[in-house]
C-alpha cells in the first residue's frame, strides 16, 4: 500500500470525469451579480428613507439612479419595502390625503449605520 | 453609493474570479472527496464560491486566503453531509449501491488488477474522519499544521487520525487480497 501514489491514482480514476468548467464559473458570477444588486438596492432604499417618502417618490428617485433589478420590475420595490417593514427596518403610515409614506425606523437607522463600515473591513487596510 | 465602495465591490468580484481560476478544479475535487457524487459536488462547489464572495469582507488576513477558503469549503461539505436530505434520501440509496458493489468485487478481484484504482476506491470508502486527513495529507500534500488549521483541530489529533486511517486502509486492502 503506497499512499504516495494517491495523487496519481485518484487523478486517474476518481477524478477522471470531474472538471470545473467555464460554465460553472459563469454560473457563480451570475449568482454573485444577483446578490450584489440586491444588497445595493436595500442599502440605497434605506439611505433614501432617512426622510419619509412615498413609494412613488422612491420609484422616481431610483429610476434616475438606474438600479439593477428594478429596470423592468416596479413591483420588486414594493416587495422590498414590504420585506423591510416586516423586518422592522421601516414604518409605513398614511397621510391625510391618503398617501402611504415610508420612513426609516430606529432599527433601520442602526442597520444603515452598521452597513457601510462593516461591509468592507479591509477598507481600513487601504487607508493605512 | 460612493466611488470607493464601488471600487471595492468590483475588487471583490474580481477576487472571487481569481479564486475560481486558481482553485476551481482543486475545490471540485475536494468536495467530491467528501460527497462522492458528481452532480452534488458541482452544485456545492458553486455554492462555496458564492459563500466566499459573501464572506470576503470578513477576511482579516489571520491565515492565508487558501486556508480561510478551504475551511469554508470543508464546513459547507460537512453541513451537507449532516443535512436531512443527505441522511435520509441519499443514504439509503448508497447502502443499496455498496451492497451490490461487494457482490461484484469477488469477480473483479481477478479482472481489475489495477492497484491504483483499488487504492483510490478504498480511500473513498473510508469514514469521512479518516478520509479527509488522508486526502489532505497525501493528495493535497498539506502539512500537519495546515491540516490542523483547515479542520480546526489539534495537530496531534491529525496525526492520530492519519495513523488510524492508514491502519484501516491496510486492513481493507488486505481483506480484499491486496497489500
Amino acid at each position: 500500500m503506497d499512499l504516495n501514489n494517491l495523487r496519481k491514482s485518484m487523478k486517474k480514476t476518481t477524478f477522471k470525469e470531474l472538471e470545473f468548467t467555464d460554465s460553472h464559473r459563469q454560473a457563480v458570477q451570475q449568482k454573485i451579480e444577483q446578490l450584489a444588486s440586491v444588497e445595493d438596492l436595500r442599502l440605497v432604499v434605506l439611505q433614501l428613507l432617512t426622510q419619509q417618502k412615498t413609494g412613488y417618490e422612491l420609484t422616481q428617485l431610483l429610476h434616475t439612479r438606474e438600479m439593477k433589478g428594478l429596470e423592468s420590475n416596479e413591483g420588486a420595490l414594493y416587495v422590498l419595502l414590504h420585506q423591510l417593514e416586516q423586518e422592522g427596518q421601516l414604518y409605513a403610515h398614511w397621510s391625510d390625503e391618503g398617501e402611504k409614506f415610508y420612513v426609516l425606523s430606529k432599527q433601520g437607522e442602526k442597520s444603515l449605520a452598521q452597513a457601510s463600515p462593516k461591509k468592507f473591513a479591509w477598507k481600513s487596510l487601504l487607508q493605512g | 453609493m460612493d466611488e470607493l465602495t464601488l471600487l471595492l465591490e468590483n475588487a471583490q468580484v474580481h477576487a472571487i474570479d481569481e479564486l475560481m481560476q486558481e482553485y476551481g478544479q482543486d475545490l471540485l475535487q475536494l468536495v467530491y472527496a467528501y460527497v462522492k457524487n458528481q452532480a452534488i459536488a458541482e452544485d456545492l462547489t458553486q455554492e462555496i464560491f458564492v459563500k466566499c464572495y459573501q464572506a470576503l469582507p470578513t477576511y482579516k488576513g489571520k491565515s492565508t486566503i487558501k486556508t480561510w477558503f478551504w475551511r469554508i469549503a470543508i464546513n459547507h461539505c460537512k453541513d451537507y453531509l449532516k443535512s436531512w436530505y443527505n441522511q435520509k434520501v441519499l443514504a439509503s440509496a448508497d447502502e443499496l449501491f455498496s451492497l451490490q458493489e461487494s457482490e461484484e468485487n469477488v469477480e473483479q478481484t481477478v479482472i481489475q488488477q489495477d492497484e491504483d484504482a483499488r487504492l483510490a476506491e478504498n480511500v473513498m470508502q473510508l469514514p469521512v474522519l479518516y478520509r479527509e486527513v488522508i486526502y489532505l495529507f497525501y493528495f493535497e500534500e498539506l502539512t500537519i499544521k495546515e491540516i490542523a488549521q483547515v479542520l480546526a483541530i489539534n495537530g496531534n489529533t491529525v496525526k492520530t487520525r492519519l495513523r488510524k486511517g492508514k491502519a484501516l486502509l491496510k486492513e481493507q486492502l488486505e481483506g480484499q487480497g491486496w497489500t
